[in-house]
């Protein structure tokens, strides 16, 4: 838990960087301008920067509490926007800060203290601007990082203590820059802090124009200067103190290189000339301080407007954002799951198509259902929503009442409040897909039981059907052999939902030679496939009938075990469709072919063996999609019929030797069959959770 | 005022600088912007427009990927086939126009595949749907109907036609800017057409780059496509028109070949430059015709009566000998590039995915490739499959639907 605070500790550390060198500098020298280098008053010259501090301060928390409580997702360009004109206002004004202050530094000098405040009354507003700006585009960003951190982390605590000791230090070493500053000579200082603070400003204007063009507000994003983002880890101790003085990141286009070099070349030129032209050791003088440059340095009334406003719009605004958001159509609307609660503040939901972003605050993995009231149903579903993520969801939604639904695994079940949908008859309100009512293992167990049922007598016929493949190669009759496995393999077919429960036997008794090291020769190709292969391929008694005694053999194991063997529930419906899925994998491909061309009778045989999994489930299916199963019955019989279309004088065919025209339209058909088969899984998904 | 002439110039000199420094950078990175966005956005059109007096995919600016995916109808009824070309029409004009799709709620698996993303992009895409002379025969009751010169496609001496390669009910030929995009209509198409139509056959194509500017070559080095007829003679040589012997319902569309030829390209390249180009007649390096200068300079046969510049067997010469008598044989090509990888000898399986659009099959694809019967080019291509087609009028607004006319 506590490692999630440390990245939010760097990150209050450089961002409080960011805004307090800037500030500390500002107060310096304004305190150092309204004593002339006398430390002996203290009192009200810094008032309009700790207006502009405090009014951005109230920005910041504003903007955190739209981030919290809007529904809507702030679009990243905006923000990025914001943060780049902000920036690039801020450096204009530094700028005509720190020229100001070289020529008030000057007129000092000249002792003209009238002139002095005259200065300063009339940049009470560019400082107080000034320092707004300073701190509060800094103040938004972090606002923003620490609502991402939050959000990732899907805790609150961590994070915000750790931004807090990171901004405690950032104004901590402010504090000592301050200190420091108070004791030099005044001329020494502008030296030292203007140079500074040119720098700063230079990071800041590169960085506003890379935030500009990442928003797209400038173009020239992708010409990238330098990229060290994979030599360096920007989120360790050091990267982060050296941006949060610098302001430069790992990554810089080519307009940000050009603007900083040509910035700093430009504003150190002028600077150093303007000093050298009118040069005059200004921290000598010791002037005691008149009256009226104090007064005119309190902020008068208009100002004390201004101010107020800046402390209580954004405040009203941030309010009226989230008070007035849910009416305002927002294009996704946040769910929120917690430990404790589901969907807490969902109040109110449009009609037809909606997307919701769903966010996962609970620390666990949760599975949220959207269910509709009246038919218990459900509209949409998140199976998996992992803990500290957001997934976004879509559902479109007809009228009617419609509930959360929360489950999160060892814990109570819990439902948000019930909201009614009235969509004004919107047309893709009105074709919203069905709701499915959910089912649970038990409501499929009867199917599972029933199909074990079924396979026990199949198995008995199997093993007599391959006692009749031994008694054909004793008597040494190859084709009375090829049609008793024929029969035999159909009859395994039929009980194709059941291949998976029988593990290794399975393979034993039906499985393929193209995964053997060997092949067709290996030991390991036994079963119905082996013998298949062996009486198309000029092989007899010798070398089949060990064979077909280890399959019987085989088909005896798994007669035994077979009550251990049952059918899971769960899985009654993927068959449903994946008894055909594989016939048209494994038996129209030609792949299960060991000679004998029987794909399209073993195809037919899963025919059946579908039929009976779908009059094993046929209540389940019919309440939830009334309607499905006569279509599907009706493909069934359809393909059906374009298989035994297949055969010749009431022979099976091989594929090869099968028309174009009756082979296409066995392919269409289960083709289609399987589109409408594929629903049943989706409709009687028992949930995981 | 006390202006200093040299401080203003400086000024207005810095000023300039500055100015152009500043408008460089904008624009320099305008242009990385604008690359680095390239390969997303491929060349041509966002979206092609799917309605229309004639259908989209003829005389529309060739994308730069293709399939002709050719489709046997195994609906059992005149019912089910109009279901059918409405179920395509209706895919076809989704597809082309991009967008999210539905959204089919828990109870189905997806309705899209997601191969091109959520907000599924036109991307260019056409969908041409032809129909083959089969479908005319006794399974719908469709023979009155028959375009009068639909026919299976003609095996030409030197043609090595395979029967599971060649002809089919239907023809959908799929392009678009980019692979995918083709990959997930047909996959989307098929999907949702399934019972009703079955894949018989496909080719996959692509045309390539001018190198270095002008027509693509085709995979024997040669530009491929220069002289085509302009669209002012669209209604000459390209749609079929009212009163000219052709069923009502086929006004509007046209004969389609598509014959895929295969290059034997090792062969051909051990072949001189100088042979090369007297069998295509242009050279090789500029497309200039061996009598011009320049790529789109016409050839002047007339000039030339023995053959002396420009053979008399030469592909362009036979193709399109240029005189008055000729003109109604012209087509309009529209062939893509295909490589399909190595063949059982280990050489490389690559050629032509030839199609050509006109207003009848017999006077101008038949009576042209019957000029072109023997040519020296012979030696080093193969047809092997492809067929005959007629492609259905346009689809012309959001009611109307393929085969209006022909199965109502």
């Amino acid at each position: 838990m506590w490692a999630d605070g440390l990245p939010n500790l760097l990150i209050g550390l450089r961002e409080g960087l960011e805004a307090g060198l800037v500030v500390s500098i500002l107060l310096a020298a304004v305190r150092r301008f309204a004593t002339g280098g006398d430390r002996s008053d203290r009192s009200a010259s810094t008032a309009p920067i700790w207006y502009g501090v405090a009014a951005a301060i109230v920005l910041a928390l504003s903007f955190g509490a739209v981030l919290t409580f809007y529904r809507s997702v702030l679009p990243t360009t905006g923000q990025e926007a914001l943060g780049g004109a902000l920036s690039v206002v801020a450096v204009i004004l530094v700028t005509g800060m720190i020229f100001w202050m070289r020529r008030t530094a000057r007129s000092l000098a000249g002792e003209l203290r009238e002139k002095v405040a005259e200065a300063m009354k009339v940049s009470t507003a560019a400082l107080a601007l000034t320092a707004f700006l300073a701190v509060g585009r800094e103040g938004v960003e972090t606002a923003l990082f620490l609502w991402t951190a939050a959000q990732a982390s899907g805790q609150t605590v961590a994070p915000l203590i750790g931004a807090a000791i990171g901004i405690a230090i950032a104004v901590l070493l402010c504090v000592l820059l301050y200190k420091g500053a108070a004791k030099i000579r005044l001329d020494l200082f502008f030296n030292r802090t203007a140079i500074l603070l040119i720098v700063i400003a230079a990071g800041v204007l590169a960085y506003g124009l890379g935030d500009l063009q990442d928003a797209g507000w400038l173009p020239g994003h992708s010409w990238v200067a330098f990229d060290l983002s994979q030599h360096i880890d920007a989120s360790s101790w050091w990267a982060s103190i050296i941006t949060g003085v610098t302001e430069l990141s790992p990554i810089m286009t080519w307009l940000q290189v050009a603007f900083y070099l040509g910035y700093l070349a430009i504003v150190l030129t002028l600077f150093i000339r303007e000093g050298r032209r009118q040069h005059t050791p200004v921290g000598t003088v010791a002037e005691p301080k008149s009256e009226p440059a104090r007064e005119k340095l309190a902020t008068p009334g208009r100002n004390r407007a201004i101010v107020a406003g800046a402390f209580v719009l954004p405040p009203l605004i941030a309010a009226a954002l989230i008070g007035f958001a849910p009416g305002s159509q927002a294009t996704a609307q946040q769910i929120m799951v917690t430990g404790s609660s589901c969907a807490p503040g969902w109040s109110s939901a449009q009609g037809g198509n909606q997307n919701f972003t769903v966010v996962n605050k609970s620390g666990h993995t949760a599975e949220v259902n959207l269910i509709q009231t009246a038919s218990q149903g459900i509209v949409a579903e998140i199976e998996t929503l992992g803990p500290a993520t957001s997934q976004t969801m879509s559902a479109t939604l007809a009228d009617g009442a419609y509930t959360w639904r929360c489950l999160i695994d060892g814990m109570p079940t819990t439902f948000s409040t019930q909201v009614q949908v009235n969509g004004g008859g919107t047309s893709d309100a009105s074709s919203a897909p069905p709701p499915v009512k959910p089912i649970t293992a038990d409501e499929l167990q009867p199917a599972a039981d029933a199909y074990d049922r079924y396979v026990q007598p199949k198995l008995v016929t199997l093993a007599g059907q391959v006692n009749q493949i031994k008694t054909d190669l004793a008597a040494g009759n190859i084709p009375a052999a090829q049609a008793d496995w024929l029969q035999a393999q159909l009859t395994w077919e039929q009980v194709g939902a059941a291949y998976d429960s029988f593990g290794d036997l399975g393979d034993a008794i039906d499985g393929l030679p193209q995964a053997l090291p060997q092949g067709v020769g290996d030991p390991g190709f036994t079963g119905l496939h082996r013998i298949e292969y062996g009486l198309w391929h000029g092989q007899g008694a010798a070398e089949l009938t060990p064979i077909a005694d280890q399959l019987s053999s085989d088909i005896t194991t798994l007669q035994g075990k077979l009550p251990q063997l049952t059918v899971d529930p769960t899985d009654m419906p993927l068959r449903a469709h994946e008894i055909l899925e594989d016939a048209l994998r494994d038996h129209l491909s030609g792949m299960t072919d060991e000679g004998a061309g029987a794909a399209y009778a073993e195809t037919y045989a899963d025919v059946q063996g579908t039929q009976v999994v779908l009059g094993m489930l046929r209540d389940q299916i019919d309440t939830r999609r009334p309607g499905l199963l006569a279509t599907v019955d009706a493909q069934l019989n359809t393909l059906s019929q374009a298989l035994l279309a297949t055969q010749a004088n009431g022979q099976w065919q091989s594929l090869s030797a099968t028309p174009l025209a009756a082979r296409e339209k066995v392919d269409g058909t289960i083709g289609a069959l399987l589109e409408n088969l594929s629903i049943i899984p989706d409709i009687l998904e028992v949930p995981a959770h | 005022m006390d202006i200093n002439r040299r401080n203003v110039l400086k000024g207005v000199a810095a000023g300039v600088v500055g100015t152009a420094v500043t408008g460089g950078l904008l624009a320099a990175g305008a242009k990385a912007d604008a690359d680095a966005a390239a390969p997303a956005a491929s060349s041509g059109p966002a979206s092609v427009p799917f309605h229309g007096e004639h259908q989209a995919g003829i005389t529309t600016p060739q994308q730069r990927y293709s399939t002709h995916a050719a489709f046997d109808v195994t609906a059992s009824n005149k019912a089910d086939l109009l279901a059918l070309f409405k179920t395509i029409t209706a895919r076809a004009r989704a597809l082309t126009g991009g967008g999210a799709a539905p959204d089919l709620g828990v109870g189905s698996p997806p309705s899209d595949s997601d191969v091109l993303g959520p907000d599924i992009p036109a991307d260019g895409l056409t969908v041409t749907l032809a129909v083959g002379s089969s479908l005319f025969d006794d399974r719908f009751g469709l023979a009155a109907k028959k375009p009068k010169n639909l026919t299976p496609m003609k095996s030409f001496p030197n043609d090595a036609l395979q029967p599971a390669l060649c002809h089919g009910d239907l023809m959908l030929q799929l392009c678009a800017n980019s692979p995918d995009t083709i990959h997930h209509a047909l996959r989307d198409i098929a999907k949702h057409t399934r019972g009703g139509m079955q894949a018989r056959y496909r080719q996959d194509g692509f045309v390539s780059q001018p190198r270095p500017s002008g027509t693509p070559r085709n995979l024997l080095g040669f530009k491929d496509g220069i002289s085509q007829p302009p669209p002012s003679e669209d209604d000459e040589i390209l749609w079929v028109q009212p009163n000219s012997g052709e069923p009502t319902w086929a006004v509007g569309g046209s004969y389609q070949v598509t014959r895929f030829i295969r290059m034997l390209v090792e062969f051909w390249d051990r072949v001189s430059i100088n042979e090369q180009q007297n069998m295509f007649g242009r050279r090789r390096d500029t497309g200039a015709p061996l009598d011009g200068q320049n790529e789109f300079d016409a050839p002047d046969f007339a000039k030339d009566p023995k053959g002396d510049v420009i053979p008399l067997d030469s592909h362009i010469r036979l193709a399109n000998p240029r005189t008055p008598a000729t003109e109604k044989n012209r087509i309009l090509r529209r062939g893509y590039n295909y490589d399909n990888g190595f063949d059982e000898n280990g050489n490389i399986s690559a050629g032509l995915v030839f199609t050509c659009f006109q207003q009848d099959v017999k006077r101008q694809f038949e009576v042209t490739q019957t000029r072109l019967i023997d040519e020296p080019l012979v030696d080093y291509i193969q047809p092997f499959g492809g067929g005959y087609f007629f492609v259905l009028p346009g689809v012309r607004n959001s009611t109307d639907y393929f085969g209006n006319g022909l199965l109502t």
